[in-house]
């Protein structure tokens, strides 16, 4: 073993909002599907 | 005058009642066959494929902060785990040769890839702590008592798979902080008294962590802990029907 480590931090704020975004994002339309699924 | 005796019970008689009357049955197989008018519309009514909402709910039941959805969170986590995993995968190889290699380039070059990567982690350190949240709401509101003792069993069983699939997929970048983990961790399960060295070969599919070891946790990561999780998480949402929707205030 000589592969150092990978990032594992995700320091870049822009990375985070980014998977922050898009997981409440899909939240949302799962959410909103359902509404529209009871209806 | 002869008094008629009731029929002793035969051995078979002995077994059925002890295999079907005791509480461990009760408590997975609630009702019998459905044999009067009543209980055939009742089957009916709380049917969860039918009725994918209940046709009633307690009025408590109507605030959110009830359960917090905490377990409606916990599954969309797998959910979207499954999307990224399997995305994950189109360019992942679990070779020592390739792996680490392949992570690079899933976060270099393939398009969204570090997206994707980054919110595999993310929504996996999300479902350990909802899983772990979504207990922590149910032991303080009772909600694991009778009726639902079951339920609660099978919850434990989720809660255990969901940790083995944030181990196993500890590995897969193979860095050191992967190598290091997995070789602390199954340290811990070696030293566990007459089982452990033989759990720790079963683990490790060798001595040491190796290529062996690789692909025994990629297997399960990406297709025996999942499946199983599955298979549990059907039992798990249709048995909070069967045990009379969510627990409530008595």
């Amino acid at each position: 073993m000589e592969f150092s480590n990978l990032p594992h931090d995700y320091a870049e704020t822009l990375e985070l909002v980014f998977v922050f975004v898009t997981i409440f994002l899909s939240l949302g339309l799962m959410v909103a599907f359902g509404r529209w699924w009871q209806q | 005058m002869a008094v008629e005796q009731p029929a002793r019970p035969t051995l078979a008689d002995k077994i059925y009642d002890k295999l079907f009357h005791n509480y461990i049955w009760k408590s997975i197989f609630r009702t019998g066959y459905p044999n009067t008018p009543r209980n055939q519309m009742l089957i009916v009514a709380t049917n969860v494929f039918l009725h994918l909402h209940p046709t009633r709910i307690h009025r408590t039941h109507v605030k959110i902060t009830h359960t917090y959805c905490l377990g409606g969170l916990s599954f969309f986590m797998f959910l979207g785990l499954t999307v990224t995993g399997i995305l994950l995968m189109f360019y992942y190889v679990p070779s020592v040769d390739r792996a680490y290699l392949d992570i690079q380039n899933i976060q270099t070059n393939v398009q969204f890839g570090q997206l994707m990567r980054n919110m595999h982690r993310w929504m996996a350190h999300a479902m350990v702590i909802l899983v772990f949240l979504h207990m922590m709401r149910v032991f303080y509101t009772g909600a694991y008592k009778p009726p639902r003792e079951f339920n609660w069993v099978v919850g434990v069983i989720l809660l255990v798979l969901t940790f083995l699939l944030s181990f196993t997929g500890y590995l897969l970048p193979w860095d050191q902080l992967a190598f290091w983990a997995i070789t602390v961790g199954t340290n811990i399960a070696g030293s566990a008294p007459v089982l452990g060295p033989k759990t720790r070969f079963w683990l490790l599919g060798g001595f040491e962590v190796g290529q062996e070891s690789l692909i025994r946790f990629y297997t399960l990561h990406v297709i025996g802990l999942p499946l199983l999780a599955a298979i549990f998480m059907a039992v798990h949402f249709w048995r909070i029907r069967r045990d009379g929707g969510l627990a409530r205030p008595l």
